[in-house]
């Protein structure tokens, strides 16, 4: 009932009107770097000359946010706790050192105020606002920087894969991660604003890994052993740096946040933000139609349409440049041919068109094409039952019954897996479509490794291209990390260790074209679509807004500005 | 009786371990484990590490194998305590505690709504068979007897909540608002109706044939032909006797009491044990799922044992050994 991705919401800001997919596809953006080019040894925060544009609102209200969540309430405070894809509470309730911009392209400073990189590209200086506070009054100062970098390397802290990979790259982390050194030499703190971070090898995704840090108090946690974090009394009272702080749980029911006055960025307009859990998605729909909810997402399909019907809500979203494939096992289908075969039988264009109108783009490579480094001239599978056929022939495939997996629980895609199944029976593949859900989804995948094929949304995110690392690179095959279909290619590796070690953008993104073409050859995987995500607030609010990109990371940007239309 | 009752209760604990030993067979068997539903909370997110898995699933004693944490968490129960939830290490007894009482209002207010509705109504469906008004009783039950749950409760949210307004969605309470009586008496309304309407369609039925069953007891035959009124007829002598079968139905449906109802507060959003339930099996909270099984077990053993002495106290007849 409930989907997986109840956490997965991104939007746009750009015009809703022009809800046409040209309108929204980042391609302006190809041709133009970043303006943090570290190779230049100096860099400006890029939300001054980028940033959104807001309306002016009326001052107070109550923002309703519905989640349907796959746990109660509580849980929701506990995505807080594994940290960094904290979720819808991420940008509201935590502090960020900065962010992107809703283009996905620029930074946006937000608690940092300004860096510089080192000429050679090892080494990050950033100074903090002054003036910031905790939700408690503390002052938020590098003490707390520290803590938080030194608790995402320490393995005893369980923080998320990669932001703790990346600064795993920091000179002297490794030691440190294994709990053989006490400091980290390459995280050093000058003043109370201002540290620095040296990486041993020039880090290309090192802002991407900065955003993702969620900040720790160092006042609160300090004297607490790693391992003791997540479970520490304090998160059932959590404190933050974010525009709304923490009020209270009601079990199952909401979380309550109230405006923070001292939020430095900007007094919030809002009075309150809950977070309501609803575990039944219908029920969602229900009360964003009558009102009890200010916002839901609507997965695309039926329930994106019925969402669309009702009268005092709009879509705010766009491309979640996040790609939908069908993973395929390479272990336990070696033959490339099948593999191509697979790709031939399937009518991608249909498919889309039928179940989700315009709200996917199809992709002929595995990055989503709404990114600056996609490469659309990669190898073509078109839909050709009859090549397909010829190629299973000449691999001489069995036809025994394939594992099909998916995690995602609505109705739309459990048809579109069952139209695939129906492809695939058409050439002379036989498979089993089931879905895993929840506590399931890491054994199944990772852990047992048995299925066949899955249809995912892979961490190929924007909006740095190193997540192509996460999905391919054979030093992230389990258990080291989440390499799904265990691809394992040595050209790919050394491509994407050179993007993971160049910083100027524009040197970058050659490297990953060509990662796209050698797997779009080798085909590990099937690129299905680029979703669009949307969420569906009442109209009584205005500047609601988010970065459209893949993840939560950076959803819900700038909600001190979000308040009721004047 | 009373040696009865004493056996009866010293069964009950071999068989509520047994209980408790398929329950964590089940869940441990169960694809992924607690830790695992953590991270993955958001499975297109980004993943943890496998080390720090393996040090999470250390730190909460998931790396024992399946007897040892079965008898390591016996062994915590046999001493009172109940254990604490894996994900936010609050006792188990706690949140069972805070869900109690959402839970008896929804059950209670339900179960005596059921009454209410379909007791008389089974009355008045007996001394009526045959005729066109019991055959109309006798759809309107089947009809609830057979709708599905949920269908009928997103059917009435569309129509009174969404449509009319005249009630909330779902929820015990307006989000954000204080505590009001009102408040939580109106969003009780739906979730009582619907869980109401099925419990009272079966009563309906139950009644009725226990009614006509007594209605023609020879006992009755004489009360009519000494001539007294048909009020104490029915009233006494077949309504009386008729209740003992009903008594011991309603017993048995005690253990939803404290069981809950997990559709309608799944579809409801009812802070209740049926949504603790299905959150801890999804969440493979195993000390808070053993916990329900012990306590609805419990509630099961108990409660049948009450159905039973009620039974042999409302019928001179039966004796127990």
């Amino acid at each position: 009932m409930t989907t997986p991705f109840t956490n997965r919401l991104t939007r746009r800001t750009f015009l809703r009107a022009t809800a046409a997919s040209s309108g929204l596809l980042l391609l302006p953006a190809a041709g133009r770097a970043p303006s943090v080019t570290a190779a230049q040894g100096a860099a400006t925060p890029a939300g001054a000359t980028t940033g959104p544009t807001f309306v002016p609102v009326t001052p107070g209200g109550t923002f309703n946010i519905g989640l349907a969540a796959s746990g109660s309430s509580d849980s929701l405070l506990n995505t807080i706790k594994i940290a960094s894809d904290a979720g819808v509470l991420g940008n509201y309730f935590y502090g960020r050192l900065l962010t992107y911009d809703l283009n996905a392209v620029d930074l946006y400073p937000v608690l940092a105020e300004r860096w510089t990189v080192s000429a050679d590209g090892k080494t990050l200086t950033m100074t903090l606002r002054p003036g910031v506070t905790w939700h408690d009054g503390a002052p938020f100062t590098t003490q707390d920087v520290e803590f938080t970098v030194k608790a995402y390397v320490h393995q005893d802290t369980a923080a998320p894969i990669f932001a703790a990979s990346t600064l795993g790259g920091l000179v002297g982390a490794a030691a440190f991660r294994d709990g053989t050194a006490d400091t980290i030499p390459g995280l050093r703190v000058v003043d109370d604003l201002t540290f620095e971070l040296e990486w041993e090898q020039p880090n290309g995704p090192m802002f991407f890994a900065i955003s993702l840090l969620l900040m720790l108090p160092q006042h609160i946690l300090g004297n607490v052993a790693y391992k003791d974090i997540i479970t520490h009394p304090s998160w059932t009272q959590p404190v933050g740096l974010g525009p709304f702080k923490f009020v209270q749980n009601v079990s199952d029911q909401y979380l309550e946040f109230a405006r923070f006055d001292d939020y430095v960025p900007g007094r919030p307009n809002l009075e309150r933000l809950l977070a309501s859990s609803y575990r039944d998605a219908e029920t969602l729909l229900l009360a964003l139609e009558q009102g009890e909810v200010d916002w839901a997402f609507a997965p695309p399909g039926t329930a994106y349409e019925r969402a669309s019907q009702i009268p005092a809500v709009k879509p705010i979203g766009g491309p979640a440049q996040l790609m939908q494939t069908l993973v395929i096992n390479v272990d336990k289908i070696p033959d490339k041919r099948v593999r191509h075969a697979m790709m031939h039988a399937i009518d991608r264009e249909s498919l889309a068109a039928t179940l989700f109108g315009d709200q996917v783009t199809i992709s002929n490579s595995i990055v989503s094409p709404d990114v600056p480094w996609h490469n659309p001239d990669v190898a073509l599978y078109p839909y050709d039952p009859e090549r397909a056929s010829t190629l299973l022939q000449e691999a001489n495939w069995d036809g025994h019954d394939l594992d099909f997996i998916y995690y995602y629980a609505d109705q739309t895609t459990a048809n579109m897996v069952a139209a695939v199944q129906q492809y695939w029976e058409a050439v002379g593949i036989r498979s089993k479509p089931r879905l895993v859900t929840g506590a399931a989804v890491i054994q199944e995948i990772y852990e047992d490794h048995t299925y066949e094929v899955l249809f995912w949304g892979g961490p190929t995110f924007a909006p740095d291209p190193s997540g192509l690392a996460d999905s391919f690179h054979s030093r992230n095959i389990f258990p080291t990390g989440y390499n799904a279909p265990r691809y394992q290619n040595p050209e790919v590796d050394k491509l994407l260790d050179q993007g993971q070690m160049t910083v100027d953008m524009a040197e970058r993104i050659p490297l990953y074209q060509q990662v796209q073409t050698i797997v779009m050859e080798d085909l590990p995987a099937i690129p299905m679509w680029s979703p669009k995500r949307f969420v569906f607030v009442s109209d009584r609010f205005c500047n609601v807004s988010w970065g459209a990109f893949g993840g939560y990371q950076h959803a819900m940007a700038f909600a001190e500005q979000w308040g009721l239309c004047s | 009786m009373g040696s009865f009752a004493l056996r009866r209760l010293l069964i009950t604990i071999p068989t509520l371990v047994g209980i408790t030993i398929v329950t964590f067979i089940t869940i441990s068997l169960a694809p992924g484990d607690a830790v695992a539903a953590m991270v993955m909370a958001n499975p297109e997110g980004r993943p943890v590490g496998a080390r720090e898995i393996q040090a999470l699933r250390a730190r909460y004693g998931l790396d024992k194998p399946m007897p040892v944490r079965y008898l390591i968490w016996l062994r915590s129960v046999a001493r009172g305590n109940l254990g604490v939830r894996i994900s936010d290490h609050r006792a188990v007894t706690d949140v069972i505690g805070e869900r109690m009482v959402a839970t008896a209002e929804l059950m209670g207010f339900s179960l005596l709504l059921a009454c209410l509705i379909g007791i008389p109504l089974g009355v008045v469906s007996a001394l009526t068979h045959h005729t066109r008004l019991d055959y109309a009783l006798a759809v309107v039950a089947l009809i609830g007897i057979s709708l599905p749950e949920f269908f009928a409760a997103i059917g009435l949210i569309y129509v009174l909540s969404v449509q009319l307004d005249w009630l909330p969605v779902s929820g015990r309470l307006t989000r954000g608002a204080d505590f009001s009586v009102i408040d939580h008496l109106r969003h009780l309304v739906l979730p009582v109706i619907v869980l109401s309407l099925f419990q009272a369609a079966g009563l309906v039925r139950y009644v009725r044939s226990s009614m006509l069953e007594t209605l023609y007891q020879d006992y009755v035959t004489t009360a009519r032909a000494k001539g007294l009124p048909p009020w104490v007829v029915v009233g006494v002598h077949g309504f009386r006797n008729a209740l003992l079968p009903i008594i011991t139905v309603l017993a048995l449906l005690l253990p939803a009491m404290v069981g809950g109802a997990v559709i309608i507060e799944t579809i409801f959003q009812w802070p209740g044990i049926g949504l603790l339930y299905i959150d801890s099996v999804n969440s493979r909270d195993y000390p808070t799922l053993m916990s329900l099984v012990l306590l609805t077990g419990l509630a099961v053993a108990l409660s049948n044992l009450l159905a039973d002495l009620l039974y042999a106290v409302a019928d001179p007849r039966i004796r127990y050994a």
